[in-house]
C-alpha cells in the first residue's frame, strides 16, 4: 500500500509540472493534472499490456521513469507555484480562512470523501459490475501479463472497452492485492467537484456560491456509493466534468488545451461505449471554441489531428480490436445505417428493454423520470434503479435548473447556453435515461444553476436556501450511508477480521454472499487453476486471495474430450450453473467429481493430470 | 464573463417556498417518514450483529472432500465471535459407534512452527481457534488435519481424500 500511495504521489506531481507548463494555476491545474495522471496511467497499461509485461517491476519502473523526466522538465514551474501559493497564503489567508456558511458544507463533504475513503480501503469489492465484470477483466489480464483477448462467454469480458479495468489492475499490480482496488473511482468524485466548483468560478459565481453548487454532486447518493463501486460511471463524470471546466475557462488558449482533451476523449471513449457521446459533445465545444477564437483553419487542422491521435491511442485500442476479431467495433451492439449494418447481438434498446424496475412499467416517460427522482425507495445502491439523485436534485437543482433555463431563453449568453445545451443533449441520448448512474454528469451540472442562484441572492435569502442545502445534503448523506449495501455490522466485521479475510463473501447481503462461494474460498487452494461454465458465473468472488486462482473457460465438447482438455490445461476444479451446458457435459462424464451442489451453483473436483 | 439572473426578491422567495415544498414533498415519503428512516437504521444498525457464523446450509449442499469409515469430512469454513478467528469444520453421516479424535495442526508465522489441537468428533461442526500468528501481513498458515481412534490413538486413515494425504496421514486442507 506504501508503495501504490508513493506512486500516486510522484505520478501526481509529474503531471502537475508538465500541466503548470500550460499556465494553467489554481483549480484549473489541479484539474488538468488529474486528467494527465488518469492518461499517463492508462497509457503505460496499453503499452504494457501490448508487449505482454504486466508485471510490477515494469509497471512502477515505466512510471517512474516518466514522472522522474515530467518533473525535470517543468521543476522550475513548480517552485514557482509553490512560491506563488506562499505568497497568495501570506496575502489572503484572513479572507479564506474566514468563518463562514460554507465551512459547515465543507466539513460535511470532506468527511464523507473521508468516510467512504476509508470504506474503500477496509471492504472489499462487493457490486455486481465490479464482481462480474470489471475486476475479472483486470485480474485475467494480469494473469497472462498482457492484453491478448479473453476466451470467456461472457460478453461483458469479452468485447467491451475496458480503460477502467486497467486503472483497477494498475492498482492491483503496484499494491500487490486488491485492498484498494474499489477506490479507483473515488479521486474521480473529487475531481468532479473541483471541476465544478471551478466552472461555476468560471461563469463568475463568487467561490462560495460555487462550493455550494458542487454539492448538488458531492452528496448525491448514487455518487457518494459509486464512489467505492468498481464501476466506470463516476470516472465517465469525474473526467467529463474536468474537461467541460476547462474547455469553458477561457484563460487557457485551447492550443495549450486540445492536447489534454485528447487525452480526456481517449480516456472517455474507452471507458465505455456512453463515453462516445460525451466525447462527440466535448469535441464539438473544442471546436466551438477554435471558431471563437478565430483560430486560423491550417492550425486548427494540425491541432484536431494531434487530438485524434491521442484519443485513438487512449481509447481506440478496443473498438480497433473487436473491429478486427468481431467485424464491429462496438461489439455486441448492432449498428445500422440504412443498408449499411454492423452485426452485433442486440440494441441498446432491446439491451434495457429488461433492466427497467416494475415500478416504472406502464408509465409515461415524463412519469417514470418523476418517479425516479422522487425515490420511492430506501434500497440505496450503486446501481439502484428507482432513485439515487438525493434529495438535493428534486428539491434545489431541479428549481434552480428551470431558473436557468427561463434565463437562458431570455437572455443568452455564449457559455451558460453552451453548458446547458450540452446537459440537455447528453441527458437525452443517453439509453435508459431514468437509470441514475447514467445521468449523474447532466444533474452535476444542475449544480451549477444553484450556484447562479446563491450568488445573486441577498443576505436572508441567500442562508435560508444554504441551510436548506446543507439539512437535504446531509439527509442524502445519511440515506446513501445508512441504506446504501454496507451495514454497521460489516463496518464491526471487517475491523475485526485481519486484512487478509476482508472478502466481499463475508458481507451481510451482496453479490459474493451465497455459499458456493464461501465454500469454494475456504476449500479449494488459492494456486488452483479453474474453469468455470456460462450462464452467468459471477467470476470475481472465485479466484480467490488477490486472484490469484487462474480461470480459464473451455468450450464443452462431447465426452471424454472435454475432460481430457481441462486436465491437459491443468484444471482441478469446474464451477457451472445448473442450467448450464457445461453442467450437462460434466454430467455426462463419471470422472467429474461433484463436490459441492446448491440452487445456483455445482462445483465438480477433476483428477490432477497424473 | 459574468451572468446576471435578474432575480427580483419576490422570486427569490419563491423559488425558496418551491423548494421547502418540494422538500417537504421528497422527507414525507411514506418510505422515508419525514427524518424517521435514517435515524432508525442508524439505531438499528448499531445493535446488529458483527459475528459471522457457520453455514449450516454447507452440510446439505457439501459433498464428502475426505471419506472416512464411519464419517466424511465435508470442508471447512470460517467464523468470527467478538473479534475472534475461528477454524469452523463440516462433518457429516457420523455413525453412532465410531470415537474418533481430530487432530488439527496450524501454521503459526512467528515461531515459524505448528501448534496442535484435538477435539473430539462429536457433532457435525467443530470449532477451533485460530491463533493471532496465524496471519502474517497477506499471508495465512497452513492447516493440517488427520484422525485417530479416541481411545488408542491409532491412525484412521481415509477410505478416499481430494487433499494429498502425507505419509504420516495428516492432510492438508481449508484450501492452504
Amino acid at each position: 500500500m506504501p508503495v501504490l500511495l508513493l506512486l500516486c504521489f510522484w505520478i501526481g506531481l509529474g503531471s502537475l509540472a508538465l500541466w503548470a507548463k500550460s499556465g494553467a494555476r489554481g483549480a484549473g491545474l489541479w484539474l488538468g493534472a488529474g486528467i494527465l495522471a488518469t492518461a499517463q496511467i492508462v497509457a503505460e497499461m496499453l503499452v504494457l499490456g501490448w508487449l505482454t509485461a504486466w508485471q510490477r517491476h515494469w509497471v512502477i519502473g515505466l512510471a517512474m521513469g516518466v514522472n522522474a523526466v515530467c518533473v525535470a522538465f517543468g521543476w522550475r514551474d513548480l517552485l514557482s507555484l509553490w512560491r506563488h501559493f506562499q505568497i497568495e497564503w501570506q496575502q489572503h489567508r484572513r479572507v479564506w480562512l474566514r468563518p463562514q456558511s460554507v465551512w459547515l458544507l465543507l466539513l460535511l463533504q470532506v468527511g464523507v470523501w473521508a468516510w467512504m475513503g476509508w470504506l474503500g480501503l477496509l471492504l472489499p469489492p462487493t457490486d455486481w459490475d465490479g464482481l462480474a465484470q470489471h475486476l475479472p477483466i483486470a485480474s485475467l489480464h494480469i494473469q497472462s501479463e498482457g492484453l491478448a483477448r479473453i476466451a470467456t462467454p461472457y460478453r461483458g469480458i469479452h468485447a467491451y472497452p475496458a480503460n477502467g479495468s486497467l486503472l483497477m489492475a494498475w492498482t492491483m499490480l503496484v499494491a500487490q492485492n486488491d485492498l484498494a482496488v474499489d477506490l479507483v473511482q473515488w479521486p474521480f468524485w473529487l475531481l468532479g467537484v473541483l471541476a465544478l466548483y471551478h466552472l461555476a468560478h468560471r461563469l463568475g459565481v463568487k467561490r462560495s456560491a460555487a462550493v455550494w453548487g458542487s454539492a448538488v454532486f458531492g452528496l448525491a447518493p448514487v455518487v457518494i456509493l459509486q464512489a467505492r463501486a468498481d464501476y466506470v460511471d463516476l470516472i465517465l463524470a469525474g473526467l467529463v466534468l474536468a474537461t467541460l471546466s476547462l474547455l469553458a475557462d477561457e484563460h487557457l488558449p485551447s492550443r495549450h488545451i486540445a492536447p489534454l482533451i485528447g487525452c480526456a476523449l481517449g480516456l472517455l471513449i474507452g471507458l465505455k461505449y456512453a463515453g462516445l457521446i460525451y466525447a462527440a459533445l466535448l469535441a464539438g465545444l473544442l471546436l466551438w471554441r477554435f471558431w471563437d477564437e478565430r483560430v486560423p483553419w491550417r492550425s486548427a487542422l494540425f491541432t484536431i489531428g494531434g487530438l485524434g491521435f491521442l484519443t485513438l491511442a487512449l481509447g481506440g485500442f478496443w473498438y480497433w480490436r473487436n473491429w478486427l476479431d468481431l467485424g464491429n467495433p462496438v461489439w455486441p451492439i448492432t449498428v445500422a445505417f440504412g443498408p449499411f449494418v454492423w452485426p452485433g447481438v442486440w440494441t441498446t434498446a432491446t439491451f434495457y428493454e429488461n433492466a427497467m424496475p416494475e415500478a416504472l412499467a406502464g408509465l409515461s416517460y415524463f412519469q417514470q423520470l418523476w418517479k425516479v427522482w422522487s425515490e420511492p425507495t430506501l434500497a440505496f445502491a450503486p446501481d439502484m434503479r428507482l432513485g439515487g439523485l438525493g434529495p438535493l436534485w428534486l428539491a434545489i437543482g431541479l428549481p434552480a435548473l428551470g431558473v436557468w433555463l427561463i434565463n437562458t431563453w431570455v437572455k443568452p449568453q455564449r457559455w451558460p447556453i453552451r453548458l446547458i445545451a450540452f446537459a440537455l443533449i447528453a441527458f437525452a441520448l443517453t439509453p435508459s435515461n431514468w437509470h441514475t448512474r447514467y445521468i449523474i454528469i447532466s444533474i452535476a451540472l444542475a449544480g451549477l444553476s444553484l450556484a447562479m442562484v446563491l450568488d445573486e441572492l441577498t443576505r436572508w435569502p441567500r442562508l435560508t436556501l444554504s441551510a436548506l442545502t446543507l439539512i437535504l445534503g446531509g439527509y442524502g448523506v445519511g440515506l446513501a450511508l445508512f441504506h446504501g449495501p454496507v451495514t454497521l455490522a460489516d463496518v464491526q466485521r471487517f475491523v475485526w477480521l485481519p486484512a487478509i479475510e476482508r472478502r466481499s463473501i463475508y458481507m451481510d447481503a451482496g453479490v459474493a454472499t451465497q455459499p458456493a462461494m464461501r465454500w469454494f474460498d475456504r476449500n479449494v487452494p488459492d494456486t488452483a487453476r479453474i474453469a468455470y461454465g456460462w450462464n452467468g458465473v459471477v467470476l470475481y468472488p472465485f479466484l480467490g486471495l488477490n486472484a490469484r486462482r487462474v480461470a480459464l473457460y473451455v468450450p464443452p465438447i462431447a465426452a471424454p474430450g472435454w475432460y481430457d482438455a481441462l486436465q491437459e490445461a491443468g484444471v482441478t476444479f469446474l464451477i457451472v450453473r445448473p442450467d448450464s451446458a457445461e453442467n450437462q457435459a460434466a454430467m455426462l462424464e463419471a470422472r467429474f467429481r461433484l463436490m459441492y451442489a446448491d440452487g445456483s451453483y455445482l462445483i465438480y473436483a477433476l483428477e490432477p493430470r497424473p | 464573463m459574468r451572468l446576471n439572473l435578474d432575480l427580483k426578491a419576490w422570486g427569490a422567495w419563491l423559488l425558496i417556498v418551491l423548494m421547502f415544498v418540494l422538500s417537504f414533498r421528497y422527507l414525507r415519503a411514506p418510505e422515508r417518514q419525514l427524518f424517521g428512516a435514517p435515524i432508525t437504521q442508524w439505531a438499528q444498525g448499531s445493535t446488529m450483529e458483527a459475528n459471522l457464523e457457520a453455514q449450516t446450509q454447507l452440510l446439505s449442499y457439501g459433498r464428502p472432500l475426505i471419506e472416512y469409515d464411519g464419517l466424511n469430512f465435508l470442508g471447512c469454513d470460517f467464523a468470527l465471535h467478538e473479534g475472534q478467528a475461528q477454524l469452523v469444520m463440516y462433518w457429516t453421516d457420523i455413525q453412532p459407534d465410531v470415537n474418533y479424535t481430530a487432530q488439527l495442526r496450524v501454521q503459526i508465522f512467528s515461531t515459524e512452527g505448528m501448534v496442535e489441537y484435538t477435539q473430539p468428533i462429536t457433532t457435525s461442526i467443530l470449532y477451533w481457534p485460530l491463533p493471532k500468528d496465524y496471519y502474517f501481513e497477506m499471508q495465512r498458515g497452513d492447516i493440517w488435519l488427520r484422525l485417530v481412534q479416541s481411545a488408542s490413538d491409532d491412525l484412521i486413515r481415509p477410505l478416499w481424500a481430494l487433499p494429498h494425504i502425507a505419509a504420516d496421514g495428516w492432510l492438508q486442507i481449508c484450501g492452504t
